[in-house]
């Protein structure tokens, strides 16, 4: 989506912005708005809340009313709302998920910090986000899986970084593809077979039926007492 | 007291937040033939359907453009039963909201005498807004066409009635 070359009109009743005025005279120009004594930053100035208000003003993108039609013409579920969520995202060949709440941002794709003497273990590195050093962990080692990539798997471009925090541990885990979030019903959620062995299940507090995949939704309880074993 | 603020054209409007159900985007619509000027129809919304006004089309003649601005206010609007119904309201710019207290607001223009929905008029920095009586907009023709009255027969059925 591009913005109109010329943009329309200003609204009457909205102060006649001189165009992006903040890159000439605001913060990221020399400063020099008288303004900018009121508001400190561009970003507090009424002008530049109606200039990222013109961003609406513009032509309906193709397929934008059918879309939103099928979405509110949906009935809303009053039961969905209290149902538990779970974020679902991708390692390697497994679809995995862990209750949403024990997420606290997802970021794109950053450098991981490799740190000296800890070449072993579950410990990728260090991660910056927001200016605080969090340790990156590989999930997938910790778990078992195999690290391939399964057949035709999408490329770097959908692998992201999660942030994710429990019991005052933050930490980051590189997931190959994130799906987002997902509302299911408590019968839904099946026990895994005790047979099995594999060490991932061990984590596994039961396993969602979700678009034709097995989702294993993992605990957090036991998932962050063996990531705190493994990095102690 | 908190109110939407949006354009028709040129012109300011604002309703009262506390009627408002909700903003959506500009859905399609199921037109009505032969309905009075500004219906635009019926829209599918959260599994019922609910009959919209264009606000462009009733005060300028023409229908709302289609712009990623132009949103459908949806407001309680109350039926000949005094029910209250979901209404929509086409509108352009429907996305700030302001805060003035009751004290605040100018006496009724003028026009208040011609139009039972037109409120106050609220003052800002760049001019006047109109305050819009949602629960008034429809004239009562209008009004029963969109929310038609049950027959006899079906409301005997459906809620007897009360003494």
């Amino acid at each position: 989506m591009s913005l109109p070359a010329k943009p329309a009109d200003p609204a009457p009743g909205i102060p006649a912005a001189p165009a992006d005025c903040w890159n000439r005279i605001g913060t990221a120009g020399d400063g020099s708005c008288r303004e900018l004594k009121q508001f400190n930053q561009c970003r507090y100035c009424p002008v530049y809340a109606e200039a990222g208000l013109r961003v609406l003003d513009r032509n309906l993108p193709p397929e934008y009313r059918r879309e939103w039609t099928a979405y509110y013409a949906e009935k809303r579920d009053p039961a969905a709302a209290g149902r538990p969520a779970v974020l679902v995202f991708r390692l390697g060949p497994e679809w995995l998920a862990l209750p949403a709440r024990v997420f606290q941002e997802i970021l794109e794709h950053r450098p991981v910090h490799t740190v000296p003497h800890r070449r072993n273990g579950i410990l990728l590195g260090l991660v910056s986000v927001r200016g605080e050093l969090l340790p990156c962990v590989a999930m997938d080692r910790l778990l078992g899986l195999p690290s391939g990539k399964p057949a035709g798997s999408p490329s770097l471009f959908f692998a992201r970084l999660l942030v994710v925090s429990w019991e005052n541990r933050r930490l980051v885990f590189p997931a190959d593809e994130v799906h987002g979030l997902h509302r299911f019903r408590p019968d839904e959620l099946v026990r895994p077979p005790a047979t099995l062995a594999q060490s991932s299940f061990a984590f596994t507090a039961g396993v969602l039926q979700w678009q034709e995949r097995q989702v294993g939704v993992l605990d957090p309880g036991w998932l962050f007492a063996a990531i705190n074993r493994n990095l102690a | 007291m908190l109110f939407l603020l949006f354009q028709v054209g040129p012109d300011r409007y604002a309703l009262e937040a506390s009627r408002v159900v909700e903003v959506v985007p500009l859905l399609q619509m199921n037109r009505i033939p032969g309905a009075p000027r500004g219906v635009a129809g019926f829209f599918q919304y959260r599994g019922q359907s609910v009959p919209a006004v264009d606000l462009c089309q009733l005060a300028l003649q023409q229908p709302a453009p289609e712009r990623l601005g132009t949103r459908i206010i949806v407001v309680r609007h109350p039926d000949s039963q005094g029910r209250e119904q979901l209404l929509g309201l086409v509108a352009e710019q429907a996305t700030r909201l302001l805060r003035k207290e009751a004290a605040e607001l100018a006496a009724p223009a003028a026009s208040a005498g011609i139009s039972p929905h037109l409120g106050p008029l609220i003052q800002d920095p760049s001019g006047v807004i109109q305050w819009i009586r949602a629960e008034h907009l429809l004239s009562s023709g209008v009004r029963d066409l969109l929310f038609p009255v049950p027959a006899p027969a079906e409301r005997g059925l459906q809620e007897p009635d009360s003494p």
